[in-house]
């Protein structure tokens, strides 16, 4: 298993988005999103900072499968600020015995920008294979809260695992790497590593750590939920683990934690994005 | 035979419990675990070594053992080897405590006279590196390819401290027995077999959330014996 592109998968696909800052609004300022990718328009919220524009990521094959080889490549320029979010859990069917999916996304935040970059969970179903990788870049003064989270659900209800995950984050900054967070989890072994959870996910906030308490309070309001913060301070990054006994708390916990951290960043608490 | 046997008696002698290599000061999240009521049986201490501890220490603190024992004899590749564990090393309480440990072994080995400690010590000690270098997994491969040890002698030694100081941490928190601790070796000792014959991973990484999250909780409202 390896998170390189596979050009013998089935369906490749590149996708780009690129944001910009124009007199103090960001505006989605090119798009390349050939299927299965899809995007919502432009939305605005109140109260949230530097013009900043949401963004509502889509799949128009109805998740992910055995064969796909995705990427999407997201740049935010200087001063801007995006919020880039999905509509609904992102679900990853049963692989069928093919390769796997495999799934790149690179983030690009410029100078002074802010990227909240927070797609709902990935459902593991039965079967399934998933390769996802999450690299990130971020010039002096730029922002990144990102969210990953994982949970099993086997619909035949036979507790049947799903294949294997693996899972690297690489965030760097603008002259150095800055972390680099790697797994690999059979999904035979996913209750024993989580200690009987069905659910996994973290909150990480780059170039910022001054949200990192509040995070924790935030996690510490979901029931069910059990979290432990990490603050790497030499490098400007805090980190928020998370396990979860359901699908809900887990979803809970994604909302609580980037509202808090929000609000610890900006002073304003942000609108709830409609799902 | 004299030089397999002066291995196995250096190896003894670093992975007696007397020795000073600062291990013993952590739990790796299980004293969390037992004061929030998550482990309360000597199977529940089995199922963290043997599901959350071993797993790490084979997918993660294994690879940059090997590494480093391989580049023992290169001060800059060693420093890059510990380099890149720094910046994997995600959870901080983990990572302080892999340093601190390393720090400890770094410093008794270069006063004992183990061959690379002190040119390695010298180089970590610089004040910009101090915090980002001597990581445990890279300290026991330097020091085990200095002491003459094979790498298999060197994991072989590893894999016992982690699983001791995870014990002896169970024991003098009064959650375990003496004999109850011996017997938990035991019973562990087949798995840690399998984990030794697994090929070591091309790349580190770890999956081992419950006991990570453990040691990463704030605990503002008991004493803690133990620094994770």
């Amino acid at each position: 298993m390896t998170l390189c592109h596979h050009p013998d998968l089935g369906r490749s696909v590149r996708s780009r988005l690129t944001f910009a800052q124009v007199q103090g609004r960001t505006h989605l300022m090119g798009q390349h999103t050939p299927h299965p990718f899809h995007i919502t328009r432009p939305f605005r919220h109140p109260h949230d900072p530097q013009g900043m524009v949401t963004l509502y990521l889509q799949s128009s094959s109805g998740g992910l499968y055995g064969d796909d080889d995705l990427a999407l490549a997201v740049r935010v320029g200087a001063g801007a600020a995006a919020h880039l979010t999905t509509q609904a859990s992102t679900v990853v069917h049963d692989a069928r015995g093919r390769h796997g999916t495999r799934q790149l996304v690179t983030l690009d935040v410029a100078e002074g920008a802010l990227l909240e970059y927070l797609p709902d969970p990935s459902i593991l179903m039965a079967g399934a294979r998933l390769g996802t990788r999450i690299d990130a870049r971020l010039a002096p003064g730029a922002t990144l809260m990102l969210a990953d989270a994982q949970l099993w659900h086997d619909p035949e209800g036979r507790g049947r695992p799903f294949d294997w995950l693996e899972s690297e984050i690489q965030i760097n900054g603008a002259d150095r790497p800055l972390l680099l967070e790697r797994f690999t989890v059979e999904g035979e072994a996913w209750l024993k590593r989580t200690g009987g959870f069905r659910c996994a996910g973290m909150v990480l906030v780059a170039g910022d750590i001054r949200a990192a308490d509040q995070m924790q309070k935030a996690a510490d309001e979901v029931p069910e939920l059990y979290a432990g913060l990490s603050i790497l301070a030499d490098r400007d990054i805090a980190i928020l683990r998370f396990l979860a006994r359901d699908g809900v708390a887990l979803s809970r916990a994604l909302k609580s934690i980037w509202a808090a951290a929000r609000l610890a960043l900006t002073g304003q608490k942000p609108a709830p994005r409609r799902k | 035979m004299s030089a397999h046997s002066l291995a196995l008696i250096r190896l003894l002698q670093v992975s007696d419990t007397a020795f000073p290599s600062g291990a013993f000061a952590f739990s790796s999240g299980l004293e969390t675990l037992f004061n929030e009521g998550r482990v309360t049986t000597s199977e529940g201490v089995h199922a963290v070594l043997a599901e959350q501890i071993l797993p790490r220490w084979a997918s993660f603190d294994r690879v940059f053992l090997h590494a480093a024992h391989a580049a023992a004899d290169d001060l800059g590749k060693l420093s890059e080897i510990d380099a890149r564990c720094h910046l994997q090393s995600s959870s901080d309480r983990l990572a302080h405590a892999s340093r601190r440990i390393g720090r400890s072994l770094l410093s008794v080995h270069a006063r004992i006279g183990t061959p690379g400690a002190a040119a390695y010590r010298s180089h970590a000690d610089q004040p910009d590196l101090r915090e980002a270098r001597s990581y445990e997994p890279v300290m026991q491969g330097l020091i085990g390819a200095g002491l003459g040890l094979n790498v298999t002698q060197c994991e072989l030694g590893a894999v016992h401290s982690t699983c001791m100081a995870f014990v002896s941490a169970a024991v003098r928190l009064g959650r375990l027995g003496a004999i109850e601790a011996q017997g938990l070796l035991a019973a562990t000792a087949p798995r840690i077999l399998a984990t030794l014959e697994q090929p070591v991973p091309q790349l580190a990484g770890a999956f081992s959330p419950f006991a990570e999250i453990a040691a990463l909780r704030r605990n503002t409202t008991q004493a803690v014996l133990f620094a994770t």
